[in-house]
């Protein structure tokens, strides 16, 4: 597949509603450029910034899957999509007290993974942070640190929601609030 | 059963390999289809045993279970021959004849015996082993419409025509998947394969299929039943290649079904 078609077939993608599973198999020849390689990475994850559903680009082949722009970027961006049905999921549950349990054993499996925590906590705010006096109070009295309050800033900026700890520094670009 | 088939040595698989017993049909097709004899397909994979009957149906084609020794064997013997599979719920048979004529007849022969009794088949794969081959149309449609509990139905390696397909679009329904598999789909085939996916019906896979991809873009937008797409494209040709990409990512911004999607490149 020549570049200027693998960007076209990104570009197509960047909207797609459904699609979940992308195989990319032997779409290049055996010697890919340096540069050639990043400007296709580069494409999959301008790809990835939009599309909400794919969550698994498979058989790229290790220069493509090793790249550190794929890993720092573009993986997040599909763990994000892959986690995305389990956020709302959680979101419906009822009875709120419900909600709360369900959401508590997700935060435990997810506390190792801190975009996979912070996701489920952004899209949980109401359970997770209920607007009580007492919890108010509590959570006032809590040090914040800088890291934390950032988060917070961040999720209060994209309305309680999320937005995957990708590499920007690489991209350049900012990244698009999500869900 | 009793008095339908007795033991013959047609073949001479016994010397040829030892043990593979043969039978033939003592009754005409017509009495063994007769609903009075209630013989079905689930009585003709049972008669051949676990592995190694041959069971002659017409006096030109016979049937052996696919996945048994006899098969196999036979496989081997007549390797220029016609076969079709058959996978009923997991139950697979092969017929098998010298050529498509005389296959189409024992095909007739089993798709009317599974016809008798089909109202719990769940899966049907029907797969043709060496060349192609055109089903009744008729045939294929009844067979199908009558099984009603049908969830999976698969054809690998046949090319059928666009009656088929058109065929394929009017029993479509919510929670029957239909997969093309290693099909050659060509010429008006295609043309009526897109007219089919243009009304959101038809297939709901296809893997691996040969098909010019540019005329099966049409077929994808706007459509959303078609959940899996499989394509492999041969890298020797790259213009046709660059020219049957750009047609499917062009289809991609309107489709609205896809779930998996495989791009590959075979070597060529």
């Amino acid at each position: 597949m020549s570049d200027e078609t693998w960007y076209v077939v990104c570009d197509s993608l960047k909207t797609h509603p459904t699609l979940q599973v992308l195989k990319l198999e032997r779409m290049h020849s055996f010697l890919l450029a340096l540069a050639v390689l990043k400007s296709r990475v580069q494409a999959l994850v301008d790809m990835m910034k939009v599309n909400m559903s794919i969550h698994a680009i498979l058989r790229l082949g290790d220069c493509y899957s090793e790249h550190e722009l794929f890993r720092k970027s573009v993986i997040p961006y599909l763990e994000t999509n892959r986690l995305r049905p389990r956020v709302h999921a959680i979101q419906k549950a009822r009875p709120i007290a419900y909600r709360a349990k369900v959401l508590g054993r997700a935060l435990l499996a997810a506390r190792t993974d801190a975009n996979r925590f912070w996701m489920l906590l952004s899209g949980n705010v109401e359970v997770a942070f209920p607007p009580t006096t007492a919890t108010t109070t509590a959570a006032v009295s809590l040090p914040i640190t800088p890291t934390a309050n950032a988060y917070v800033s961040t999720a209060a900026a994209n309305g309680g929601t999320y937005a995957p700890n990708v590499d920007t520094s690489t991209i350049g670009q900012k990244r698009k609030a999500r869900l | 059963m009793e008095g339908l088939f007795s033991p013959c040595t047609r073949y001479g698989l016994q010397e040829f390999r030892g043990a593979l017993p043969e039978l033939k049909l003592d009754v005409s097709t017509k009495k063994l289809l007769s609903a009075k004899r209630a013989f079905t397909y689930a009585d003709l994979y049972a008669m051949l045993g676990t592995e190694d009957t041959a069971a002659w149906l017409t006096p030109q084609g016979y049937v052996v279970r696919a996945d048994g020794r006899a098969s196999s064997t036979l496989c081997y013997l007549h390797s220029n021959y016609y076969r079709l599979r058959f996978s009923v719920d997991g139950q697979q048979i092969s017929a098998v004849a010298r050529s498509s004529e005389l296959l189409a007849e024992i095909v007739d022969v089993v798709s009317r015996l599974l016809i008798a009794d089909v109202s719990e088949v769940y899966e049907l794969v029907l797969k043709f082993v060496s060349n192609e081959l055109f089903f009744n149309a008729a045939i294929f449609a009844h067979l199908v419409r009558q099984c009603q509990s049908l969830k999976a139905l698969t054809l690998d390696s046949i090319s059928i025509d666009e009656e088929h397909y058109r065929v394929l679009g009017n029993i479509s329904k919510a929670g029957l998947e239909i997969e093309l598999k290693n099909c050659r789909i060509v010429g008006a085939p295609a043309e009526a394969l897109v007219e089919v996916l243009g009304r959101n019906q038809g297939p709901t896979k296809l893997d691996c299929c040969y098909i010019d991809y540019s005329v099966l873009a049409n077929g994808l937008r706007g459509n959303s039943r078609l959940k899996s797409l499989e394509k492999r494209h041969n890298s020797g040709n790259a213009r046709t290649v660059e020219r049957e990409f750009l047609g499917i990512a062009g289809a991609l911004k309107d489709n609205k079904g896809l779930v998996d999607l495989t791009f590959g490149m075979t070597l060529g």
